[in-house]
């Protein structure tokens, strides 16, 4: 007998039926009318599902296409192109049922045959899709019928319903047509909005679907603006010409805005973990003695009040409090101690050097760290880790390069250390982290290899039993943090302004880049 | 005329190839990987990358990527943009050019229309309020940076007054900000070397003799000192029209202008060979051609050039 997955522990999913509640529920009567402006921070490259890596742009592409189901503001899962689904007692078999009646933008009907051929498309590595590791664990995805989809996993993955429920679906014939390349300037979706105007370094327009099955949007468009520069985002917020940024505002005009009384402000934490990551394989830093002496060496406070201008909290370990119900605050601490920095490294036989920088073996206390280009945000803070870290004897020199490069030469061992935020579990409200914390992970930036966190995060993905997988979760962090293959610094906050005039938005938001799911929902009220 | 300009059109198709030789290298070379900057922060494995880089041909040898790339130029053929694949390489420049020309020619017009009679005047009116006036002025657009005037140009004009757009290039009211910006260190520069070079041209014994022969100063500064005056000007302007299609990637930045200069800058970022290499070429091309375009227009202006 099927019965609901204990994946429903991941996060929760709703029903049909509560989303009827929840509509039925709301006091105020939309309007309908105008065009709800979005500011993007980048070009917008691409129209197509297999384009939604970045953010800007898949709050934009989610717009035009619809998964069998999405994660919403509140990290729940709510049913969009799938009425339900049942998953086998082991997890390995996903029964979706889809809802009928759903047509695409051109007018072609939403079939299983659709999903079968998404999915498929993404499996084929002849594609080299983006979105190919979500579906490492499926099997085979089978259409018995037009309304039903199957999918059969390998093994089991809670993080399923999460990574590969919410990929958005291709219209079968006209993707197979036009092919990807095509179809990135012309899309075809089941969406909300229909493709109107695209041009990628200025705007794009989509146009309300007047047959959208979940009912028609409330505003005639949805426009994405391209404004390069915060400031110049700041300004277009300020007067009026746009209704929302999706990217971040400067600290300082966040601080500004958030006095008038001119938006709407949501202020989360943000799942990701502003860090220094490691390469464990480095002579001094391969020593986890080392390491725990950099942390105590540092004033995490003081990056948070004074760069981030009171706009973040000090991290303790790879996953952020935003994942309430995974997150561990009871791991090693490390407050800012400088003299017990030094005593952990005497006590580690790394001695002053005549030159002041301490040395073990004929190893120095050195190494490089690399920062992004034009990254002037996060800089000073390893300018000023620099000076703390001399105080105690280790020299730590900066070296500017291009984003990729150094990503690419972290996981390659090349590169010493670096300074960005990245996530390491916490994405749509899922802490697996395989492919950060895992050893060989295509994203393991520190050479970092523990068997002990391999096997955790093997089991996490396929413990169904939702209390257990909160204990696994919760023991990676507290190896995490007294590891240390990356010093955690700061979780910031999200900040997110809404122009008055948009009406609609929900009270409390955990996920703030859900609410561009729901843009049809919200209206304009001049 | 004919065997010069066919001497110089050959010389401009060597060093076409030269450059893009040289471009090439330069992001083959370049370190980063463009397949990383394609997930993301997407879950990703070793093997997905691979396929990525296969897909667009990051692993292949150097000489197959140039051949390929030479190859289909030959036949018009630009080839598909990493970065966007969606849209033409053609159709992204075409647009992207058309915007940055259209912001470079109303801001060189307008810095023409103001700084050529100022510059004159100033240089006829030695010592005058108006003299120090534009002195001063034009010290204080080339030394101050335009994406500052820029920038605070949007606080007053758009946040504080309301009166002009912040961003965009929709309608005329989002073109005057950019365009005056830009024209004002070009005007200063201009303004600065006409003032120059008219003072230099009134002292010579051609214009004294004009003056002796009784006629009036306007009369002598406009037929014999401006066209004089004006040799030195059309040379750096030549020089620097030919640099306009990329010298405004910052202000198209400030204002979000979708020009020329920020698609170069995306491109490059992205490591998108293929549109890196379609705009160098579009630029050399520009520089060739007025590079030659100059030398002419000088020799239509200066009968001593043509003599030589």
């Amino acid at each position: 007998m099927l019965k609901a997955a204990a994946a429903a522990g991941l996060i929760p999913v709703l029903s049909g039926a509560t989303l009827a509640q929840r509509a039925a529920a709301q006091d105020a009567q939309p309007v309908r009318g105008s065009t709800y402006i979005m500011l993007s921070q980048d070009a917008i490259e691409s129209l197509s599902p297999d384009d939604t890596t970045e953010g800007v742009q898949n709050a934009t592409i989610s717009n035009l296409f619809d998964g069998l189901y999405v994660v919403n503001e509140q990290y729940e899962l709510e049913p969009v192109l799938a009425d339900s689904y049942e998953a086998s007692e082991d997890g390995l078999v996903y029964t979706f049922t889809l809802k009928s009646g759903v047509t695409f933008h051109n007018g072609d009907a939403f079939t299983a045959q659709d999903v079968l051929y998404t999915y498929n498309w993404i499996m084929d590595e002849a594609n080299a899709s983006t979105r190919t590791a979500n579906f490492e664990l499926v099997d085979t995805v089978e259409a018995p019928d037009d309304q039903t989809v199957v999918v059969t996993l390998k093994e089991a993955d809670v993080s399923f319903m999460v990574n590969v429920a919410t990929t958005l679906i291709y219209p079968k014939d006209d993707h197979a047509a036009k092919g990807e390349d095509a179809f990135k300037g012309e899309p075809v979706g089941t969406g909300p909005f229909t493709y109107g105007e695209w041009a990628p370094q200025q705007r794009v327009v989509l146009n309300a679907n007047e047959d959208y099955f979940r009912g028609r949007p409330n505003v005639d468009a949805f426009q994405v603006d391209v404004v390069l520069e915060a400031a110049g985002r700041t300004a277009a917020l300020e007067t009026g010409q746009a209704d929302s940024s999706f990217w971040y505002l400067n600290a300082e005009d966040n601080i500004r805005l958030m006095e008038t009384d001119d938006f709407t402000v949501y202020e989360v934490l943000q799942v990701t973990v502003n860090h220094f990551p490691l390469n464990t394989t480095h002579p001094f830093l391969g020593d986890k003695a080392a390491r725990q002496a950099m942390m105590f060496a540092l004033d995490r406070q003081s990056f948070a009040d004074d760069i981030f201008l009171g706009q973040a909290q000090v991290a303790t370990s790879n996953l952020s409090p935003a994942i309430e119900k995974y997150y561990n605050p009871d791991v090693a601490q490390y407050e800012f101690d400088p003299e017990k920095s030094k005593q952990i490294l005497d006590d580690a036989g790394w001695s002053e050097g005549s030159d002041g920088i301490r040395e073990k073996d004929g190893v120095k206390a050195q190494f490089t760290m690399m920062v992004f280009q034009g990254d002037t945000q996060r800089r000073p803070e390893a300018e000023i880790a620099q000076q703390w870290w001399a105080d105690v004897g280790i020299q730590c020199d900066l070296q500017e390069g291009i984003t990729s490069d150094i990503l690419a030469g972290l996981v390659d061992g090349t590169y010493d250390a670096g300074l960005f935020n990245w996530v390491y579990g916490g994405s749509g409200g899922d802490p697996d982290a395989r492919d950060t914390l895992g050893t060989g992970g295509a994203n393991n930036f520190f050479q970092y290899s523990n068997e002990e966190v391999d096997q955790l995060l093997q089991d996490g993905i396929r413990e169904l039993d939702e209390a257990k997988r909160i204990e696994i979760y919760k023991r990676i962090q507290e190896i995490i943090a007294d590891e240390l293959p990356l010093l955690p610094l700061l979780n910031p906050q999200q900040i997110v302004f809404f122009a008055n005039r948009v009406k609609g938005l929900p009270e409390k938001v955990l996920y703030p880049d859900g609410i561009y799911q729901k843009i049809y929902t919200l209206w304009i009220e001049e | 005329m004919a065997a010069y300009l066919i001497k110089r059109l050959s010389q401009g198709v060597l060093v076409l190839f030269l450059v893009s030789l040289l471009t090439f290298f330069v992001m083959y070379f370049m370190p980063g990987d463009p397949a990383r900057t394609m997930v993301g922060q997407a879950r990703v494995t070793e093997e997905q990358l691979d396929a990525i880089r296969d897909k667009w041909g990051l692993n292949d040898p150097w000489y197959e990527r140039y051949g390929d790339w030479i190859g289909n130029l030959v036949t018009g053929d630009l080839g598909t943009s990493m970065m966007r694949p969606g849209q033409g390489i053609g159709d992204m420049i075409t647009d992207a050019a058309g915007m940055t020309l259209q912001l470079n020619v109303l801001a060189y017009s307008l810095a023409l229309a103001i700084a050529l009679p100022v510059g004159i005047f100033a240089a006829t009116k030695r010592n005058s309020f108006l003299d120090y006036f534009s002195t001063f002025g034009s010290t204080v657009g080339i030394a101050v940076p335009n994406y500052w005037i820029g920038i605070m140009a949007i606080v007053l004009f758009s946040v504080k007054l309301g009166w002009l757009p912040a961003y965009g290039a929709d309608s005329w009211k989002s073109y005057i900000l950019p365009v005056v910006v830009l024209s004002i260190e070009e005007m200063a520069t201009i303004m600065r070397l006409i003032r120059g070079t008219t003072i230099e041209v009134l002292n010579q014994d051609f214009v004294t003799t004009a003056r002796a022969k009784g006629l009036a100063q306007n009369v002598v500064v406009m037929r014999h000192v401006v066209r004089n005056a004006l040799l030195p000007v059309i040379t750096m302007i030549g020089y620097r029209i030919a640099f306009i299609l990329s010298g405004t990637i910052v202000l198209e930045t400030v204002f979000s202008w979708p020009g020329l200069g920020q698609l170069f800058f995306d491109a490059i970022t992205n490591q998108d060979l293929q549109v890196v290499q379609a705009i160098v070429l579009l630029l050399t091309t520009v520089v060739v051609i007025m590079n030659i375009v100059t030398d002419l227009t000088y020799a239509v202006i200066d009968p001593r050039v043509r003599v030589r």
